[in-house]
């Protein structure tokens, strides 16, 4: 008996468990929260999560590894649910999609975020300033973003953003320190306001960025691991 | 602050009403008890202004009073439930200078036990204080009134129930209510009200508990805004309890779906004289184009049915096993054609089959999804170059796929089996073990079955005898009892297109608990209009209650159908109407109302009057419930198709009655018109 055979016999006993190929019909059962899942939920309503912390001596390994590769890599965080690599998926024109193996998907038009994808609050699409703009630290720009509610209905917001130099600053890449040039992009709209942050490394790359993407997916942190 | 729910499941302070509503669309559950009396609410947000309630009712103690000293029978722990319905309208909303003013009408249905009517306003008094103040009748007129403005009450003839006692709203005693709620934090709720209802029946006549005081109290705990607690002090003399549930369906709590990453548009390359068409003459191109699809499609859930070629279109048809939303599966398989097909493709032809039948075709441009995959509002800019319309015959050539999903398709699974209203409990339920499979013996036929064995049950009772009508439904609860294990269902079914926009179907076999036979339904509709029309004639017999497969038992058989209407009516709200003749013999129309929401939810009523006398039909009058239609991505956050679907029905007679039969055509396919793929179309780029 296979080990999956197994598991549903067992599992059927408890009544936590279904047999079969009926992938819909089992589907809702497997995911209802169960035991240990279900009191973290109940605990979720009263407590506030964590924020994420990376174990320094790992983050050298897989760095080393990564560079040996020679692959673009980028490390995107999302406060609140953690980070992950990615690496390049496709590109169709000056838009790149870049995807972990945990297939979640962003994608950047010259680093600028455009697109995000198997997040859930996804941005579905926006349009942005040019990354040579981002660059100059001066000006404004207005950005339109889209994105899905939880009715599937399109929904569109509207922001002006007015950028501005914000001195030098070291930043920390996946366990590499780049002096950097920042820059922020203060944007305000009729429902929210908040402010992407950019910063430039020395060969005037954008090394990291902190960028928004929906209300749901308030800010995406992408940085680059290997270039 | 919120409205919320006071311990009738009505918006109120604690046991009177307010002037407010809910949000539009919101759907609570709410339980409540004090001392003898325990109350389960389901409102729904009908529109903005209009609310719905269906309450159960429970008074405990009901007889230990007025039995003594005589209590033989259990008549001293016997509880008396009730069912009730209200509908409440806000005539004014609040605004600066005026209040929140709504008009409720409750228990109007029925016993009138409960009923009441009341006008009551409510007006905010900076961010934390609210002031409610209202003017009751009936029920909430009982105590300390002030006069009988509109004249007399007159007694309630309510007959076997089911009557709308209108001439009873708003006669009687006046009484003045009101109360006050000041927010102390915003999780936290103090309450304070005076109360019109003077607990006549259940105080001063049954001694149920003692009211010796008007006065409420009451504190509310709202961890979030979909859960409150209440404890209560009332009446002077009892501690009162609530716990509501309060959920949007309009609205995901996730908000927008999960579910893996799709495929990137994967680009041709710019120089169209560079490419090749001579491929289309290949020979196996089809099944080579059918098997690197469905390698693409891997784990979707998208199963490619078939694959049709020319050089510049290409059309498709797939199953979808997964979506919720039909847009989002047309999305995905459009970027795997994107991916695979030759560069000389352009015009994309996909076609979702359903049961067998083509639901409705959605052409999309190639060129369109390379310039607007990452276009801001592409999903705006693609639907403008994207035709839904009524499938065109495969093109010529068309390979189908040799090796689609598996043929058979089985599950073992737990399931709970409930038994509602009973008067003694009103609450039974079963664990058990459902076996189901389904063997697909070629395109639209099936063969499909389902059996189940109960582990442990609290389901009893009797038969209702005293039905002079078939016992058709009335003996429902023998098949609870007896039948085990039960062979649900074992059916034969076909389903097929028979001309543009014409579907048919034919069920055969053992349709349902309690009754066999034959099922036929021909379905007219159109993809791109709002309405349907179909008709179903069925010839069956009842089953035997040991649920196995013999007829022995009643002797009964009857010609059942319909003629259907269907008819999407603007802003998400749909109606139904059946004319035929239903199981007893009887003859008929059920007309059913229902808020349907983008996402798949969906909360009806429905009502059924045949020419049934409502003496023969007993108590209730007449067929009626609630219905809930429950996608469970809602709940997930991640794609499937998995539904609940519910219908809470008070009393379940002989009259009125329908047969149960699995897959009616238009629930079929009603997730492919062009108005339910264009209800989730931004989907089509998840």
């Amino acid at each position: 008996m296979t080990r999956k055979k197994t598991a549903c016999l067992v599992g059927l006993l408890g009544l936590l468990a279904g047999c079969g190929n009926d992938q819909t019909a089992q589907e809702s059962l497997s995911r209802l929260p169960k035991g240990k899942a279900l009191g973290a939920m109940v605990t979720a309503i009263f407590v506030k999560p964590q924020p994420f912390r990376a174990d320094p001596a790992a983050v050298a390994t897989v760095r080393g590894a990564l560079e040996k590769a020679g692959q673009p890599v980028l490390l995107v965080t999302v406060p609140s649910r953690g980070a992950d690599l990615f690496a390049p998926y496709g590109q169709n024109g000056p838009v790149i999609t870049w995807a972990t193996s945990a297939q979640q998907s962003i994608a950047l038009d010259d680093g600028l975020l455009v697109a995000t994808r198997g997040f859930g609050p996804d941005l579905m699409s926006a349009s942005v300033p040019s990354l040579a703009q981002v660059s100059r630290a001066t000006g404004t720009s207005h950005r339109d973003y889209y994105d899905l509610d939880g009715a599937d209905q399109n929904r569109h917001f509207a922001y002006d953003c007015t950028f501005a130099p914000a001195g030098m600053e070291a930043v920390e890449v996946f366990g590499a320190t780049y002096p950097t040039r920042k820059v922020t992009e203060s944007c305000a709209g009729p429902d929210a306001s908040f402010v992407n942050i950019y910063w430039f490394d020395a060969d005037g790359r954008l090394r990291q960025s902190d960028q928004h993407a929906t209300p749901g997916l308030p800010t995406v942190q992408i940085g680059r691991v290997v270039d | 602050m919120h409205p919320d729910l006071n311990l009738s499941g009505q918006t109120g302070l604690i046991d009177m009403p307010s002037g407010e509503q809910m949000a539009d669309g919101y759907l609570s559950l709410d339980h409540s008890q004090f001392g003898p009396v325990v109350r389960n609410a389901l409102r729904f947000q009908i529109t903005p202004r209009l609310s719905g309630t269906f309450r159960y009712v429970g008074l405990h103690d009901y007889e230990k009073h007025l039995c003594q000293p005589d209590c033989a029978d259990g008549k001293d722990t016997y509880t008396y439930y009730d069912r009730n319905f209200d509908i409440s309208y806000q005539i004014l909303t609040e605004s600066r200078f005026l209040p929140a003013v709504t008009i409720g009408v409750q228990d109007f249905v029925g016993t009138g036990l409960f009923s009441a009517e009341y006008v009551a306003g409510t007006k905010a008094l900076g961010p934390r204080l609210k002031v409610t103040g209202g003017v009751g009748f009936g029920r909430l007129g009982s105590y300390n009134a002030f006069g009988q403005p509109f004249g007399p009450r007159e007694k309630i003839d309510f007959g076997l129930g089911g009557k709308i006692s209108y001439k009873q709203w708003f006669q009687g005693d006046a009484a003045l209510f009101g109360g006050l709620e000041y927010q102390i934090t915003p999780k936290w709720t103090a309450k304070a009200e005076y109360s019109s209802d003077a607990y006549a029946e259940e105080s001063a006549r049954r001694r149920m508990f003692d009211r010796n005081s008007p006065m409420n109290y009451g504190l509310e705990y709202a961890p979030n805004p979909a859960f409150r607690f209440g404890v209560y002090a009332l009446y002077g003399s009892e501690i009162g309890l609530s716990l509501s549930a309060t959920l949007n369906p309009d609205q995901r709590p996730q908000g927008g779906i999960g579910g893996p990453a799709p495929l990137p548009i994967r680009p041709r390359p710019a120089d169209r004289a560079a490419w090749a068409r001579d491929w289309v003459a290949q020979p196996d191109i089809n099944e080579a184009v059918t098997r690197s699809l469905a390698a693409t499609l891997k784990d979707t859930g998208i199963v490619i049915q078939s694959v049709g070629l020319t050089a510049t279109t290409a059309q498709v048809r797939f199953q979808n096993t997964t979506y919720d939303a039909t847009a989002q599966a047309i999305g995905r398989l459009a970027r795997a054609m994107a991916w695979v097909l030759p560069a000389s493709v352009e015009h994309f032809q996909i076609v979702p089959v359903e049961h067998g039948m083509a639901g409705s075709m959605v052409v999309v441009n190639r060129t369109d999804l390379e310039r607007f995959e990452f276009a801001p509002d592409g999903a705006t800019l693609l639907r403008a170059q994207t035709q839904i319309k009524t499938p065109s015959a495969p093109l010529s050539g068309t390979t189908i796929n040799p090796d689609p999903a598996p043929r058979l398709t089985w599950s073992l699974l737990p399931y709970v089996h409930t038994r509602q209203f009973d008067p003694t409990n009103p609450l039974q339920a079963s664990l058990g073990l459902r076996l189901s499979g389904q063997y697909d013996l070629a395109p639209g036929m099936f063969l499909s079955g389902a059996v189940t064995d109960v582990i442990v049950s609290s389901i009893n009772g009797s038969a209702d005898e005293t039905s002079v009508l078939p016992h058709v439904r009335s003996s429902s609860v023998l098949y609870d009892t007896q039948a085990n294990p039960d062979v649900e269902t074992l059916t034969l079914a076909y389903f097929t297109g028979l001309a543009p926009n014409v579907f048919g179907r034919i069920t055969a076999g053992y349709l349902e608990r309690g009754f066999a036979g034959l099922s036929t339904e021909v379905l007219y509709r159109p993809t791109s209009k709002p309405w349907a029309l179909g008709v179903e004639a069925n010839s069956v017999a009842q089953r035997d209650t040991d649920g196995l497969l013999g007829f022995g038992q009643y002797s009964y058989a009857v010609a059942t159908g319909h003629v259907s209407g269907y008819l999407d009516l603007r802003g998400g709200y749909h109606a139904q109407v059946d004319v035929g003749r239903y199981l007893a013999g009887d003859k008929g129309a059920t007309l059913s109302l229902s808020r349907e929401f983008e996402n798949g939810w969906s909360v009806g009523v429905y009502a059924t009057k045949t020419d049934v006398s409502a003496e023969d039909f007993g108590e209730g009058s007449f067929d009626k419930g609630i219905t809930l239609q429950i996608p469970l991505a809602w709940f997930f956050g991640k794609p499937t198709r998995d539904m609940r679907t519910t219908t809470i029905r008070p009393i379940g007679r002989d009259g009125g009655a329908r047969l149960e039969v699995d897959d009616r055509l238009y629930s079929v396919l009603r997730s492919y018109d062009q108005r339910k793929i264009d209800a989730q179309w931004g989907r089509v780029w998840k």
